[in-house]
Formats: C-alpha cells, sequence, structure tokens
C-alpha cells in the first residue's frame, strides 16, 4: 500500500502530509483532526474532490520522530473514523427501520390500532348483528307465565 | 493573515468564531479566490502566532458540531 507524501519540519514543529479524498474522506478527517485539537495546531487545504493537505503542528517541543509518531496516531485515528463512516453507511436503513418502529410503537393504542371505517370492508354494515347483542332484555327472556309456571312446580 | 479554504471552512463556523474571539483581538474577513482571509490584531503583544492557530482549531471544532 502506498503511503500518503509527507514532509517533516522539526524546525517548525510541524509535519505536512497529503491525504487522497478517494481513500480518506473529508469527514473522516474531520473527525481525526477533531481528535488531536489539544496536541497539535491543526490546518487543512486542498480540494476535498482529490486532496487534503493536513499539516500539523506540535503545541509541545518535538523532535522528528515524535513528530513522525504524531502523523502515525493521526492516520491511525483516521482508520478508526473510516471504519465508523464505513458501518454508519452499511447500517443506515437498519437504523432508520429500528428508529421507524420505535417511533409507530410509541404511538397512543387508539392512533395505531383503530382501523379506518371507511377503507376496512370487513367491518360489513352496522345494522348487521351477528353476536346478538342489539337484542332489547325483554326479547331474550322467556314470556313471563312461563315463569309462573316453573316457579309452580318447584 | 489567515488563509482558509472555502470548500473545507464554512463561513458560518469562522463568523461565530470571530465573535467568541472578539475579547482576544480584532478581525477584519474577506474572500480571495478559494479562500477566506482573516486579518487578526491581537489586544495583547506576542500573542499573535497563538491566537491564529488557536483560531483555526476554533474553526475546526465548531464545524465538527455543523
Amino acid at each position: 500500500m502506498q503511503l500518503p507524501k509527507r514532509k517533516i519540519s522539526p524546525k517548525d514543529q510541524d509535519v505536512v502530509f497529503w491525504l487522497k479524498t478517494k481513500n480518506y474522506p473529508l469527514e473522516a478527517i474531520f473527525s481525526a483532526a477533531y481528535v488531536f485539537i489539544d496536541r497539535a495546531y491543526i490546518y487543512l487545504d486542498g480540494d476535498p474532490e482529490k486532496e487534503i493537505m493536513v499539516r500539523l503542528r506540535s503545541k509541545e517541543k518535538a523532535d522528528k520522530k515524535k513528530l513522525e509518531a504524531l502523523e502515525g496516531e493521526f492516520l491511525n485515528e483516521l482508520l478508526n473514523f473510516l471504519l465508523r463512516v464505513e458501518i454508519a453507511r452499511n447500517n443506515q436503513k437498519i437504523r432508520e427501520y429500528i428508529v421507524a418502529s420505535a417511533l409507530v410503537s410509541s404511538l397512543p393504542e387508539n392512533l395505531s390500532e383503530q382501523p379506518s371505517v371507511e377503507n376496512d370492508q370487513s367491518a360489513g354494515d352496522w345494522r348487521d348483528d351477528p353476536l346478538g347483542i342489539a337484542t332489547s332484555w325483554e326479547d331474550a327472556q322467556p314470556a313471563p307465565k312461563k315463569r309462573e309456571k316453573k316457579a309452580k312446580k318447584k | 493573515m489567515v488563509k482558509l479554504n472555502r470548500k473545507i471552512y464554512v463561513r458560518e463556523a469562522i463568523e461565530q468564531a470571530i465573535k467568541d474571539y472578539k475579547g482576544l483581538a480584532g478581525f477584519r474577513l474577506s474572500e480571495k479566490g478559494k479562500y477566506y482571509l482573516i486579518s487578526i490584531k491581537p489586544k495583547e503583544n506576542g500573542t499573535q502566532d497563538v491566537i491564529e492557530r488557536e483560531f483555526c482549531n476554533y474553526i475546526l471544532s465548531l464545524e465538527k458540531g455543523m
């Protein structure tokens, strides 16, 4: 694998290297840069569609070895964020599905389960009474004479 | 003078950083070609370099949240 081109300048305490955005998206470069904000002064330049120049200037005194280490750590952090970006991209549909189902399940029951009367063909006509619950109490009971006869027998 | 690439740095973040650094220095923001040009005049002598560099870091941190 080809290493990114770089220039180390211990005199200025900085290391400059170039990253192809085809391999390292700007989003990942920003995230890695953010991690190094407390250790180095970071300056970005270049063309986000082709190549980005990263300049890390150490906040502490640094020799060539330390600057090389700084660059190496930055590239490691970059790989870490590349993986995160990739995973986020791959899981996007699953995350959207989970969020959507969570939103639907958090709706009040009346809203999520109440069928639309206009579209529900299985609801039938409201005048039908398949369970016989529309019958009045008097109609449902036996006639009073029959009840009296039964009482006398007892 | 700080030169920031317009394709990388967001003007909104630069303006916010200028507001936040107002107490430390005077700023003038302009555009030339593909760069934003920011001239910085610190209120204290000897702080030019540090303010310029910290200012750039601060803009990056603001952009991360945008």
